[in-house]
């Protein structure tokens, strides 16, 4: 496929922003800035990156914990993401939701569940939504190799489908949930695609650690979803490179593996591609870099700035007015 | 619609307060602000205006003691409504009474046959019973309960509330009444002092020690002061000159001028002296702040003022607050010592003895002096023996060289 | 005018659908069956089969899709059934619809109203006969209805779709066809608001769905006794209204708490322990609760009538609140 470079440049600095966000989540965490656990999405940016550059205006969106900062890429302002990850009143939910709900309803983020699986019935219903509006959007879903194999998902595939809603779900194979490799939790090798021909839905399979890929994979079951198909599952291959959360010593599996991976990693190769077809220079690249950066450094330290929140605040938004 | 007049409540502590009497008649008009009873809390006797307009049906009476917010009157708007009111049925208007009653013990009043607290010596009772029981002044030991597991409910406290009404004021069975019990309640002043000083043994380690002081040279002193009274334009009397030695020795022990409250001891740079004074109506403690800053003359005049006010019931709110420090003088009685019990938060009371002319050793000789003894009552958890014997030593020193305590 | 609890309910539904679009019902044979107590028949001929439509049998994604249609803009009314099958879907009824909008932000509103058919229904069984209120009591952000007239039923209904926060409304399956008095026209009844279906002095019975009429038998029984009973229909059990339920223990001093479904842990126990912690001083004596005995529903209708209060029993501990030791 041919790209111009503007859309390179803009994919490149889509999979960086990810990667800048994944990498200060886990320097706050070990600066003990951010409550709770984290789960670190380093090196699975290029999924996202790629789904999410087939969205429009007016589609809805539903991440998931892996990588978190993939909400950036629907608009949501950094400063709120990151006030909300510290726990700070600034954040979208006061900083009451946390790390798992940095989300923006106005950018079309259909929230998150923390029980994983809980919501792809959630973006069925943002699909619902969206046919009875008459419009040609799209409800994505992001979820996990693990959530796969849940109950809700499989009820939202079949309910989505009967229905013919608008939803893609994207289901991110990073091999492991917590220490359970997919070989072993999924009876077929494609834990994703495999499982739409039971629901009557189209697939694909991209490797995760090409935006590229995944954004051609995904524009074909995007264009086939707004034409009024139905929906459709998309699967991305890649590897969680770090623990299941910050700290976790992985003992159950076998790091070289990891090791392996890392020639992979979405973010240099993405690079390397860029100067190989003269897109980007080096310089060019560190300017983004710098650029990103900076960006980042600048929306943490405004977070940083805003209060803890009181116990007046927990009652602020239980209910409606 | 009449309006209901409530006790007031006038204190951080107050819980009840004690009508001491009416100051306009049943059936008065009276006016928001009209000062219209004054009535006796833990240590003050106050004045209480109305809180609205009307005309006035007493429904709580002279001595009746009632809890805070429980009715003491209603307020009629007019004529007719006041006439509804005086004829309304007793159980209606509710006023709390349990006024000091003269009560024989004959089998036709004795309402205790068989109590809640028969069983087990502990009261059953709803909440609803504790509460009507508290508002009206009712010991619930003495109701019988018919509730379930013969807990006493509202009802039994209102029929036992009854019952006290319709016996009789004198004893109808003299025949069977060889011995007349009299009744009075603890009210107001007397049930504070009552409360406050079983506290204070219940929760101090209390222990006394005294020392015999040879007070002639101090009464020497004192007279000469007498004798100069128009040159000091006072009288100086031997209390001023003990609450100058006690100043005195505080300053040294500041350990002793302190404020305990089982765990930290604040300890006082002010003196504030409570000075116990004997009135009619109950022990009133007013305090003398700063008597560290005053002279012998100002603080003479500081304790005169104090106790007759004290004497007259005139204290403000608050004197007898923020004391560190008590002494109580009991050398105008035949009372050579006793053991003063400690006035909570402080740590220590200091109290004289009378000074007494009687043999003693002076040198190698018996002669003739004026003794006194003077005995320190302290909280153990906060002192030892050591500080306890530096404390009378110096108490000794002042009071036998007393040209120490003036200067 | 007279009508049952069922048509109220399916009035509401439709005047409601007829007042605004964004609003539409699902749920499992809601369509073309019009549910299997018919509460929703004709309402796929009338507003067709967008808004009327049937689901696949998937609870959890009944729950999860109505949520995430009502925070994305539509006001989705969805049908679980039998209230049982909130179990199916407790995760997201316990978890997301209540606290997603305190997870998410103010951003999150969520007009969406969950009905279920709640209650013993003459040997349902012990997987179609529970009452699931308690439950979610224990999950702040739901509001929890449970009304028991056909006009309490319209009137709330139409509040609660109203409402920008997320519904239980627990209909009783032994109520549908009994009738009622309710006016023409558009009405609502506040949410949170009790109602006081009986006045009396010595005794307030406090009694959830089904145990309201029960209530209403043993108050009449006892007149003749001499006691005299307040009947207080909570209507709303969260948010609860407790000035109501305060105002009437201030006149009787006496609780009795009636409820259908098992006594531990249930609406009673909470009931009971809110209103000895802020009423002590008015109680003349303990709160008793008469509920279901703690063991699964029987199949046998002997038994099942066995398990659950009867105007007797109501009676028999209201009585008990009032004795006097002999």
């Amino acid at each position: 496929m041919q790209y111009t470079a503007e859309f390179l440049t803009k994919i490149y600095r889509d999979l960086y922003s990810v990667r800048v966000f994944e990498e200060k989540q886990v320097e706050l965490y070990a600066l003990g800035k951010v409550p709770g656990h984290i789960h670190s999405g380093i090196g699975e940016e290029g999924s996202c990156t790629g789904v999410m550059a087939t969205r429009k205006e007016g589609d809805f969106v539903k991440i998931s914990h892996r990588p978190v900062g993939a909400g950036l890429l629907a608009g949501t302002p950094l400063e709120t993401m990151f006030a909300e990850l510290m726990g700070r009143v600034g954040g979208n939910a006061l900083g009451l939701g946390g790390v798992l709900h940095m989300t923006s309803l106005e950018k079309g983020m259909v929230g998150f569940s923390g029980t994983l699986g809980c919501d792809a019935p959630v973006a069925v219903g943002a699909g619902l939504t969206i046919q009875m509006n008459g419009t040609d959007n799209v409800s994505y879903v992001f979820y996990g190799d693990g959530t796969s194999n849940r109950g809700p998902v499989h009820e939202a595939m079949n309910l989505a489908a009967i229905w013919k809603l608008p939803v893609l779900f994207v289901c991110n194979n990073n091999q492991y949930a917590i220490s359970t490799p997919t070989s072993f939790s999924s009876p077929v090798p494609n834990p994703g695609a495999d499982r739409a021909a039971g629901y009557g839905m189209p697939s694909r399979v991209a490797d995760g650690t090409d935006p590229l890929s995944v954004y051609e994979a995904a524009q074909e079951l995007v264009d086939y979803i707004r034409a009024g198909n139905g929906p459709a599952v998309l699967e991305c291959k890649m590897c969680r490179m770090r623990g299941h959360f910050e700290g976790d010593q992985q003992k159950y599996r076998d790091l070289s593996v990891v090791e392996q991976w890392k020639d992979q990693d979405c973010v240099a190769k993405m690079e390397k591609y860029l100067i190989d077809n003269e897109v980007l220079t080096a310089e060019e690249i560190a300017a983004i870099r710098g650029e990103v950066a900076a960006k980042m450094d600048a929306a943490i330290a405004l977070a940083e700035q805003s209060p803890e929140p009181t116990p007046e605040d927990l009652y602020r938004n239980l209910y409606a007015e | 619609m009449s309006f209901e007049l409530v006790m007031p409540r006038a204190g951080l502590t107050m819980v009840e307060g004690t009508i001491s009497s009416w100051l306009v008649a049943e059936g008065a008009a009276v006016k928001k602000g009209d000062p219209i009873m004054e009535f006796e809390n833990e240590k003050n006797t106050i004045e209480f205006n109305s809180t609205g307009d009307g005309i006035l049906h007493i429904t709580a009476q002279e001595g009746d003691v009632v809890a805070v917010g429980a009715p003491i009157g209603l307020l009629a708007e007019d004529q007719a409504e006041y006439d509804a009111l005086c004829i309304a049925p007793a159980a209606a208007a509710p006023a709390p009474v349990e006024a000091p009653a003269a009560v024989s013990e004959a089998p036709a009043v004795a309402v205790v046959q068989e109590t809640a607290a028969a069983d087990t010596g502990r009261v059953r009772a709803t909440g609803l019973a504790k509460k009507i029981a508290r508002q009206k002044g009712v010991d619930l030991a003495k109701v019988q309960g018919t509730g379930p597991n013969r807990r006493i409910i509202a009802q039994d406290v209102l029929d036992y509330l009854e019952a006290q009404k319709n016996i009789p004021a004198a004893a109808p069975a003299a025949a069977v009444a060889d011995d007349v019990v009299t009744e009075i309640q603890m009210t107001g002043i007397r049930k504070a002092i009552a409360k406050n000083m079983y506290a204070s043994l219940q929760e101090m380690a209390q222990c006394t020690a005294a020392v015999e002081v040879d007070v002639t040279e101090l009464l020497a002193y004192r007279q000469k002061l007498v004798d100069n009274q128009e040159y000091l334009g006072c009288k100086v009397t031997v209390n001023d000159l003990l609450a100058m030695a006690t100043v005195k020795m505080l300053q040294k022990h500041p350990t002793a001028n302190a404020t305990f409250d089982g765990k930290t001891l604040f300890v006082h740079s002010a003196v504030n002296l409570s000075v116990a004074v004997a009135a009619e109506v109950g022990l009133m403690v007013p305090v003398v702040k700063n008597c560290e800053r005053m002279s012998l003359v100002q603080l003479h005049n500081a304790m005169t003022d104090v106790a007759i006010r004290a004497r007259d019931q005139k204290l403000k709110g608050g004197e007898q607050a923020g004391g560190t420090f008590t002494i109580s003088n009991v050398g105008m009685f035949p009372i050579d010592w006793s053991t003063p019990i400690i006035n909570p938060p402080q740590v220590a009371i200091l109290g004289f003895g009378r000074a007494v002319k009687k043999p003693a050793v002076v040198g190698d000789e018996v002669k003739v002096r004026s003794m006194m003894h003077v005995f320190l009552t302290f909280d153990h958890r906060v002192f030892d023996g050591l500080e306890v014997g530096r404390i009378l030593a110096d108490m000794q020193k002042l009071l036998e060289n007393p040209e120490l305590i003036t200067v | 005018m007279q009508m049952t609890y069922l048509q109220a309910i399916g009035d509401a539904l439709k005047e409601e659908m007829r007042r605004d679009d964004k609003i539409l019902i699902f749920g499992e044979d809601v369509a073309e069956f019009g549910n299997i107590f018919g509460v929703t028949r004709g309402m796929l001929e009338e507003f067709g089969p967008q808004r009327v439509r049937n689901t696949s049998i998937s609870e959890t994604a009944i729950i999860g899709a109505a949520l995430g249609a009502a925070v994305t803009g539509l006001r989705p009314v969805a049908e679980l059934m039998y209230a049982d099958f909130t179990m199916v879907a407790f995760s997201e009824l316990f978890h997301c619809v209540p606290k997603w909008r305190f997870m998410n932000g103010a951003e999150y509103k969520m007009p969406l109203v969950v009905r279920c058919a709640m209650g013993s229904s003459f040997g349902a069984g012990s997987e179609h006969s529970n009452c699931v209120e308690s439950l979610f009591m224990h999950s702040p952000g739901m509001t929890i209805i449970c009304p028991t007239t056909p006009y309490d039923a319209k009137g709330l209904l139409k509040s609660a779709i109203r409402s920008d926060n997320p519904i239980l409304f627990c209909e009783h399956k032994q109520l549908y066809q009994t009738k009622g008095d309710v006016p023409e026209g558009d009405y609502t009844i506040p949410i949170g608001v009790a109602d006081i279906k009986r006045p009396g002095k010595d005794v307030t019975v406090i009694a959830v769905g089904l145990m309201v009429r029960r209530a209403l038998e043993a108050a009449e029984m006892l007149e003749k006794e001499g006691i005299s009973v307040e009947v207080i229909d909570p209507r709303t059990l969260v948010p609860f209204d407790k000035e109501t339920v305060f105002n009437s223990i201030r006149k009787t001093h006496h609780v009795v708490i009636a409820e259908e479904s098992n006594k531990t842990a249930g609406i009673g126990a909470e009931l009971a322990a809110m209103i000895q912690e802020e009423m002590y001083d008015e109680l003349d004596g303990p709160i008793s609760r008469v509920a279901a005995l703690d063991i699964p529903m029987p199949y046998n209708i002997t038994l099942e009538k066995h398990v659950i209060p009867d105007a007797a029993k109501i009676a028999q501990a209201v009585r008990a609140q009032v004795e006097r030791w002999k």
